[in-house]
């Protein structure tokens, strides 16, 4: 009885927590942040003021050099 | 067993969509549930995903997941990076995702809720899905070039410079659209012009707020901005209501039009970080949160069709539109189901991110199933209104009489009973003045999911507020896309002028920047102020435009596409591009050709200026209004000049193409492609 409820829970962390952890993943790729995380690893940089608006200006330059969908 | 299970659960499913396409469109007479569509599309895209699509990946363009993708051999930290295939999904239906198939159904539904929803379906499944598919593998095949660049490598020089000046001639008539739109959902209403332009300032504390108070905390800055428009709109309730503050933003649309057109122009000019990226991380989340939760709500609440499935204007007649359902409904609904604008994304970033070639197939053909599947949801909220309300927001007063009793005898005498005391009713409820003549489909969408999220939630007590919700939520992210096209059209522009002066191509000259800035934003101001001031609504002229441009923009993709499978050696399955080709070929040149030349003067462009032109010579016309009607005359045959020039664009290209493929087939042309070499991927499944 005791496996029993562990599954059940095991499941219901797995219906809950995944779909949340993907939702928020989403987010931060949709936001940025992610590629910004991954050039301060690229470049081996920390983060700094100046750092992100250096990276928001290239990524935002080349964002928005592109036709956005109707 | 399990094989034989699994083929059960497919005739289980094919079974289901015959069923519930076979319900929506032999059911006459009563009304049916939403569900009847939303399981109809359901079974059709699974169906269409699992049997059709992967045909297409394994037999025709062979998907290699041992061939390394340029994510892969070009990494680099910023565009080329792979990236896990169901955050790239996401990613890439928020890139294709705009007002384009949300509006274009609700227009649609002047036929009826049948045409549209058959064709949002099987255009996706057989058309639209396929081409950003095909176009992405393409792409991703060549280290992620353009559309254009690929036209011109695989077609010729003339190819892709025609479809470079195609892109910049249909970003000009998507911009003054969409305007238009906007235009006419906040004309003449405080509370949505408040909301709105509260944006604004919300949008610029953003940009300020990640540039230098929080730099880096998007997630932050976009809740932040979140809750203030949501302030916003309880804010604007209470303006409008305020006999200070309500006639300052009770604007006409005349006005909003100049407004807007002024707003592009510094939008465009303005620093990205300042206003446009704040406000496009922003329109963003709202998107993707509003799109789930009308899916949502559609399921949580199950409303009535009230709309038949075929109207009386199947014959031409409509008052939204004229035209009858072929052409014109193939070319109203574009986004949903076939839309040329994809494939400039489909060969934008998202080929730089993938990481496994068999990726593209839910990310490519997947996320134009999803696209396909908010049309369907669009049109459930457009077909959930009485048709007398539907088509009282719709009409413009030009055709259904210029005073609310006239237009309620007209549309009741149509066989749709509607009042006056019950428009008045209605608009009372969300907060508007009146709802009368709202041509442009933004209020009745927003009419139809006020409905629904009230339904859901709250009660009719709240639904002014999601009325005005789903009106910030449109308007939102058509002002993104108005700041994004300009930009985009100025780059566009100061690429070609470089080649006459070096300096007007530099996008760091400044009076190059305002001179190419202003000579866009006067282009697509001049169609929404020509839309503003048409006495048939604007809509009726601008979108049946709009939508030949993006269709014949798809066509210039699959003509691509065409080529690049004949370059392939894979002629026998040429049809698979070639059908949706040859279709889109006769839907956009039948209506264009319609369009310039109809005898009927509500379809004809040169039939309208004829009429008016004889009117003006008879003295019919007031002395007062001679102008007027001259402007009209010029706007007309500009129309159809614009209409000529896309069909020439096309024709030009076809012909092209056709002269290649044919070049190919008899031996006169090598086949090679322009493909990136072979590399043997080393990234791991796990690893991604």
């Amino acid at each position: 009885m005791r496996r029993l409820a562990r599954v059940a829970e095991a499941y219901r962390l797995a219906l809950v927590c995944q779909p949340a952890r993907f939702t928020l993943e989403l987010l931060r790729e949709l936001s940025d942040e992610r590629a910004y995380q991954r050039h301060l690893a690229a470049h081996e940089r920390a983060h700094s003021a100046e750092e992100w608006r250096n990276f928001s200006d290239h990524r935002l330059k080349a964002k928005y050099s592109r036709a956005k969908c109707c | 067993m399990k094989k034989v299970l699994a083929h059960l659960v497919w005739v289980a499913v094919a079974i289901g969509a015959a069923l519930c396409l076979g319900a929506i469109a032999l059911n006459r007479g009563e009304h049916i549930n939403s569900l009847w569509l939303v399981a109809a599309a359901a079974c059709t895209y699974v169906l269409g995903f699992r049997f059709y699509a992967k045909f297409i990946a394994a037999r025709v363009i062979m998907l290699n997941d041992q061939r390394a993708t340029p994510a892969e051999r070009l990494e680099n930290g910023h565009d080329f990076e792979p990236t896990n295939k169901w955050i790239l999904f996401g990613h890439h239906f928020a890139a294709i995702a705009g007002p384009g198939p949300l509006v274009g159904p609700v227009l649609a539904a002047q036929f009826g809720y049948l045409p549209g929803t058959l064709w949002l379906i099987t255009g996706a499944v057989l058309g639209g899905a396929v081409q950003d598919f095909v176009i992405l593998f393409a792409s991703m095949r060549r280290d992620g070039k353009s559309l254009g660049q690929m036209a011109r490598e695989e077609i010729g020089k003339v190819g892709g410079f025609v479809a470079l000046l195609t892109v910049l001639l249909i970003m000009i008539i998507l911009l003054a659209v969409v305007a238009l739109v906007v235009v006419n959902a906040l004309s003449g209403s405080p509370w949505g012009t408040f909301t709105i332009a509260a944006t604004m300032p919300i949008a610029i504390f953003m940009g300020l707020y990640l540039r230098y108070w929080r730099p880096g905390k998007v997630l932050e800055c976009s809740l932040i901005g979140f809750l203030l428009v949501l302030g916003g709109i309880f804010v604007g309730q209470k303006v409008a209501e305020s006999v200070t503050w309500g006639p300052a933003f009770t604007l006409s649309a005349a006005a909003l039009a100049v407004a807007v057109i002024i707003y592009g122009f510094f939008a465009s000019a303005l620093p990205v970080w300042l206003l446009l990226a704040p406000r496009d991380y922003l329109s963003t989340f709202v998107k993707l949160g509003v799109i789930f939760l009308l899916a949502l709500g559609i399921v949580f609440v199950r409303p009535q069709l009230e709309l038949p499935a075929f109207t009386r204007f199947t014959d031409g007649t409509g008052p939204i539109f004229a035209g009858k359902i072929f052409p014109f409904c193939f070319i109203t609904i574009a986004c949903g189901a076939i839309s040329g604008f994809h494939a400039l994304i489909s060969s934008g970033t998202t080929p730089k991110m993938i990481a496994k070639e068999s990726h593209a197939l839910p990310v490519g053909y997947g996320s134009m199933l999803l696209e396909s599947f908010v049309g369907i949801m669009a049109m459930i909220a457009a077909c959930v209104m009485r048709p007398g309300i539907y088509f009282a927001v719709n009409s413009p007063a030009g055709i259904v009489g210029a005073t609310p009793a006239a237009a309620v005898a007209t549309i009741t005498s149509w066989g749709f009973p509607v009042g006056v005391s019950e428009m008045q009713e209605l608009a009372r409820s969300v907060g508007e003045q009146t709802l009368f003549y709202r041509a442009g489909g933004a209020p009745s969408l927003a009419l139809g999911m006020a409905h629904i999220f009230a339904r859901s939630g709250g009660g009719q007590a709240l639904i002014g507020f999601w009325y005005h919700f789903a009106i910030m939520f449109e308007a939102l992210f058509i002002l993104t896309i108005i700041d994004a096209g300009t930009r985009v059209g100025r780059f566009m522009l100061q690429d070609l002028l470089g080649h006459v002066h070096p300096a007007l191509g530099r996008t760091s000259w400044m009076p190059g920047v305002i001179a190419t800035s202003a000579v866009i934003v006067l282009a697509w101001g001049y169609f929404l102020y020509q839309g503003v001031r048409d006495p048939l609504g604007g809509i009726n002229t601008l979108w049946p435009l709009f939508g030949i441009a993006n269709q014949l923009l798809a066509a210039i993709a699959l003509c691509v596409a065409t080529t690049i499978l004949i370059k392939m050696h894979r002629t026998r399955y040429v049809w698979i591009t070639a059908l949706p080709l040859g279709w889109l070929v006769i839907v956009t040149f039948t209506a264009a050709w319609l369009k310039v030349f109809s005898p009927v003067p509500r379809i004809g462009f040169l039939a309208q200026a004829g009429q008016l032109q004889a009117a003006l010579e008879s003295g019919a016309i007031a002395a007062t209004r001679t102008a007027q009607t001259n402007t009209l005359i010029f706007n007309n045959l500009l129309d159809a000049a614009v209409c000529c020039v896309f069909m020439i664009l096309v024709a030009v290209i076809l012909v092209d193409s056709l002269r290649v493929w044919i070049a190919i087939l008899r031996g006169r042309r090598s086949a090679a492609v322009v493909e990136a070499p072979f590399v043997l991927s080393q990234l791991s499944p796990e690893g991604v």
